[in-house]
């Protein structure tokens, strides 16, 4: 259904949905769901890189490729509840894997957090939210941003001026002074990082870093970004909590690889909600959501029917 | 001589370890309860557009939704980056050990 946009200001708050107590009661922290979910995460990746080992050099690398990839793109799901430091009770403890996991998939942790919480302050919103994907202005848009082309053209427009100690003016609005130096010193890690990872595979004339990690990355970010795009894309650009963000309902082992983030709308009603309350918390709102895609073949649909009809 | 002290809740409104919002007049303020003590702090982070009333409590730390700066309830100390001004916090007193009562001024 090809919705309209709508700008009009709803200030609903998930508080008017969900009594305090209830969601005081979820709000609750737990290290043994974080650890539950991250040795679910990490069983896939020991169980499809030995895959992979046994692939190499078959006609079965490519899938196995892919297979393994997923799990190392879907690190950014437990990275994104680290960033939120909703995973863990701790707080050293989420910015610990978060930074791990940024390092792995490339997503710069500290300018990822400031994003983000401005991506929640204004979901939706075309001119302040700095994550919002637009909804495909033609059948060829929306190939484009599955290719990740897009994607990385946008991490290398944010790397290279950290790299250099510039923060751009869109960027300044989200990332305070008293954080910019940490923005500025993770890019110059995270390259002193993968240069030290290539030096050192060059030298030893090591393909492992490339097999294992460089090329499922780069092989299974659009299985990512076509997840990413069922999040907000086609969804009305307003603020109103129900209608500007979907959920999507998938199986329970895709759940437990994206660490429930399928309830996406139920993520943005409440960020400080853990991951492991967002199944309960969606069975609390559930029929007051609109837009709700049963599995994610229904929410592409969604997208493409989006698409103005004479650019299909 | 004005009554300082003003009615803003019934003690059996908040349940232990929760937290809150109430308002009164222009005041909206989040109200806390830790173990068995009432705490009244501002509602609106002091650092970013957001009511700590729908963020996390966890013991006597208030962690904001929204970029998770931390402040301790009982003094409205500001903890961690990238909250740096404390919270103002109003005194609490219970009266006829049935209704909570917040000093405003």
């Amino acid at each position: 259904m090809i919705k309209e946009i709508n700008n009009k200001e709803v200030n609903l708050k998930v508080q008017d949905i969900v009594p305090r107590k209830i969601l005081n009661k979820m709000m609750k922290r737990s290290n043994t769901s974080a650890l539950l979910f991250l040795c679910i995460h990490l069983t896939y990746l020991a169980v499809t890189g030995y895959g992979l080992y046994l692939a190499i050099d078959t006609s079965w690398w490519l899938m196995m490729s892919i297979i393994y990839g997923l799990g190392i793109v879907h690190l950014f799901s437990p990275q994104h509840e680290f960033s939120h430091r909703t995973a863990f009770k701790n707080r050293w403890v989420n910015d610990f894997f978060g930074w791990t996991f940024g390092l792995i998939i490339a997503l710069p942790p500290v300018f990822f957090r400031w994003e983000h919480t401005d991506h929640h302050s204004y979901t939706q919103d075309i001119e302040k939210d700095p994550e919002l994907i637009p909804t495909p202005s033609s059948f060829l848009t929306y190939l484009w941003y599955i290719t990740s082309v897009p994607y990385w053209m946008g991490f290398f427009k944010s790397f290279i001026p950290h790299l250099l100690a510039i923060i751009p003016e869109k960027e300044a609005v989200f990332i305070p002074d008293t954080e910019r130096w940490k923005v500025i010193w993770e890019a110059r890690f995270m390259l002193i990082l993968y240069s030290t990872i290539a030096y050192l595979s060059l030298y030893y004339n090591s393909t492992i870093a490339v097999e294992y990690w460089l090329l499922p990355r780069l092989i299974a970010e659009p299985l990512m970004r076509m997840v990413r795009y069922t999040e907000h894309a086609g969804c009305p650009l307003n603020n109103n909590i129900l209608e500007n963000t979907r959920t999507t309902l998938v199986s329970a082992p895709y759940r437990w690889l994206a660490w429930n983030m399928p309830y996406h709308a139920e993520h943005h009603m409440a960020p400080s909600l853990p991951f492991h309350a967002l199944p309960e918390l969606h069975e609390h709102v559930k029929d007051k959501l609109v837009g709700t895609a049963n599995g994610f073949i229904h929410a592409h649909l969604d997208i493409i029917r989006a698409i103005p009809v004479n650019k299909i | 001589m004005l009554d300082k002290w003003i009615k803003i809740a019934n003690i059996a409104d908040v349940e232990e370890d929760e937290v809150m919002l109430v308002t009164s007049g222009n005041y909206s303020l989040a109200l806390y309860k830790i173990k068995g003590e009432f705490y009244a702090t501002d509602n609106i982070c002091t650092h970013g557009n957001a009511c700590l009333t729908e963020g996390y409590l966890d013991g006597n730390i208030i962690e904001c939704p929204k970029h998770q700066g931390r402040f301790n309830v009982k003094t409205g100390k500001a903890l961690c980056s990238p909250v740096t001004i404390d919270i103002k916090t109003y005194p609490c007193r219970l009266k006829n050990m049935s209704e909570v009562e917040v000093n405003l001024f």
